[in-house]
């Protein structure tokens, strides 16, 4: 992750070491506006904007805000979500949820699923089955984590579940932004992941200042690996011996 | 007759299986068009013989997946195309054909590896009998995926032709063939057995490129002006090439049927546009050796474009 820009009138700051950085591979941004309009004394927003090298914009990032265990309570909602199948692809392609929070895999394809995941967080199997069926079928997601959900008929199918600890996460857009409203006053850990970050930096960290009533805006640039599995058109077939 | 008797079933197993499909969407529809050049399309043995031609060529495939099992399907598919050389009109054929494709993946995700097992059976219909014929394809292959790009196949190959029983050829006999003695007429009535491997490789912008190798040991027909004593030395049927009809060649041509061991080896590059449709560019390039220590080659280039309909 590389600094892409300083907008802050507060970057000396950051030169005084206001920010600390825990990855190695970290090299920070940052840019922290004041907020043009004052929401109130405890809601602070933060905007994080994910691009890759060329400055083209990174959307699915998950980025979460890491509370303290005893601020916890407040943000932990449960929630019932659901990660359909459509069109040989699961819908959403990257979901997040609260820890603790149910997740239900319905088939809205003509034709037969077989839903899976490896994840040491949240291992199960769905064999096959097809549209209408399993309709009542939920997995709960108890541990924090990301689980990678696949299906063994269609390799290509992939989808991420973001099991966060709080609801104070995000999902970058198409922009590549990220936002956060009503985030608590105090020092936190910012965790940024992607699904095609490199291993190292699969989930980046770094220590955010969240000041009463200031709006943070942040900009990173990833350095994304392949996609590990590829839909693609048809090719025609070898030719035949003769 | 044999053509258009098996045209009819295999007319019927076509229909039978598009009606089928149509109450399941694991159904696919692919149409491929395209056009290329080979360079040696008579399997000439020199230059003289080496004729090559441009082409055109269509293809529908109607198929239907079946899930037997967790670890296992079935995809039966009835394929219908055509080939045109514009160059040498007599080599134009038609080909109806079924397929059927048992898979084994041995696991769950997209590393575990796979078996398959494949029979096709196609019949090619020409412009003279003694070019039809009826092929019957036998696969057994493995596969696997050992990076997210990287997918390498490896199997063998059975294939079988056959072909329609010909009358007396009155060419073959003034060319000094000893009627009693004969070649046998069928040109088209041979197997061949091949081994191959293939890798593929997935870009990340979609781009597939593949590099396929064939070491295949079986027969190849081969045309010819001049039928010599060591071609009917080495040959194995003999007969008039219909491929070069009397109105269009002053000299007689003959297909001779060798015995062969070739390599083949192709490379492709396929390249989505969409995400049902893709343009592949293919060079198949052939070194076919005979019996005689005599060297056939053909190269075929070639660009398809493919609709999943």
């Amino acid at each position: 992750m590389k600094i892409r820009s300083m907008q802050s009138p507060l970057h000396s700051l950051y030169k005084l070491g206001f920010f600390s950085l825990y990855s190695v591979r970290l090299n920070l941004i940052v840019g922290l506006l004041l907020s043009l309009g004052w929401v109130s004394g405890h809601a602070q927003g933060l905007t994080v904007q994910l691009d890759d090298s060329e400055g083209n914009p990174i959307s699915g990032a998950v980025v979460e805000i890491i509370l303290p265990e005893e601020m916890r309570s407040t943000y932990q909602l449960s929630d019932e979500t659901e990660v359909d199948q459509l069109d040989k692809e699961f819908v959403p392609h990257i979901s997040t949820v609260v820890s603790g929070s149910d997740v239900m895999f319905p088939n809205s394809d003509d034709i037969l699923h077989h839903v899976y995941s490896f994840s040491p967080i949240s291992t199960f199997n769905i064999p096959l089955y097809g549209k209408g069926t399993q309709n009542d079928y939920s997995h709960r997601f108890s541990e924090t984590g990301v689980v990678e959900i696949g299906c063994n008929i269609h390799d290509w199918m992939l989808a991420y579940i973001y099991v966060a600890q709080t609801t104070l996460n995000s999902i970058s857009d198409d922009s590549g932004q990220a936002t956060l409203e009503n985030v608590p006053s105090g020092t936190f850990e910012l965790r940024i992941w992607h699904s095609r970050l490199k291993e190292q930096d699969i989930a980046m960290t770094q220590t955010i200042e969240f000041v009463d009533g200031e709006k943070t805006v942040i900009e990173y640039t990833l350095e994304l690996e392949r996609d590990r599995r590829v839909r693609r058109a048809p090719s025609s077939n070898r030719t035949r011996y003769r | 007759m044999i053509f258009f008797a098996n045209i009819k079933k295999v007319s019927a197993a076509a229909a039978l299986l598009f009606l089928s499909s149509v109450s399941n969407a694991n159904e696919f529809y692919t149409l491929s068009l395209g056009g290329g050049q080979e360079s040696n399309l008579p399997r000439g043995i020199d230059d003289f013989h080496e004729l090559e031609s441009t082409f055109v060529r269509a293809a529908i495939t109607a198929g239907k997946r079946y899930q037997l099992g967790l670890n296992d399907s079935l995809t039966i598919s009835g394929n219908l195309g055509f080939s045109r050389f514009n160059d040498l009109r007599g080599f134009d054929r038609v080909a109806l054909g079924i397929a059927a494709n048992y898979r084994y993946k041995f696991g769950f995700g997209p590393f575990a590896p796979g078996a398959n097992a494949s029979f096709i059976y196609d019949v090619e219909n020409t412009q003279g009998q003694a070019r039809d014929t009826e092929i019957a394809q036998f696969e057994l292959s493995i596969d696997k995926r050992f990076q997210s790009g990287f997918t390498l196949e490896s199997g063998i190959d059975y294939q079988r032709n056959y072909t329609n029983d010909l009358d007396i050829d009155p060419a073959v006999l003034a060319s000094g063939s000893d009627l009693v003695n004969r070649l046998s007429f069928e040109l088209f009535d041979f197997e061949s057995l091949s081994v191959f491997a293939a890798i593929d490789y997935d870009f990340l912008n979609g781009w597939r490129a593949g590099v396929a190798y064939h070491r295949i040991n079986g027969f190849t027909v081969a045309s010819t002006t001049k039928p010599w004593l060591e071609i009917f030395k080495i040959s194995n049927a003999f007969y008039s090439d219909p491929a070069f009809p009397p109105e269009d060649f002053a000299k007689p041509w003959f297909g001779y049927l060798l015995e062969t061991n070739s390599d083949q080896w192709e490379g492709a590059l396929s390249i989505p546009l969409s995400m049902d449709t893709s343009i592949d560019f293919s060079i198949n390039w052939t070194d076919i050796r005979a019996s005689n220590s005599r060297d056939y080659e053909n190269t075929i280039y070639a660009i398809t474009l493919t609709f999943s309909l």
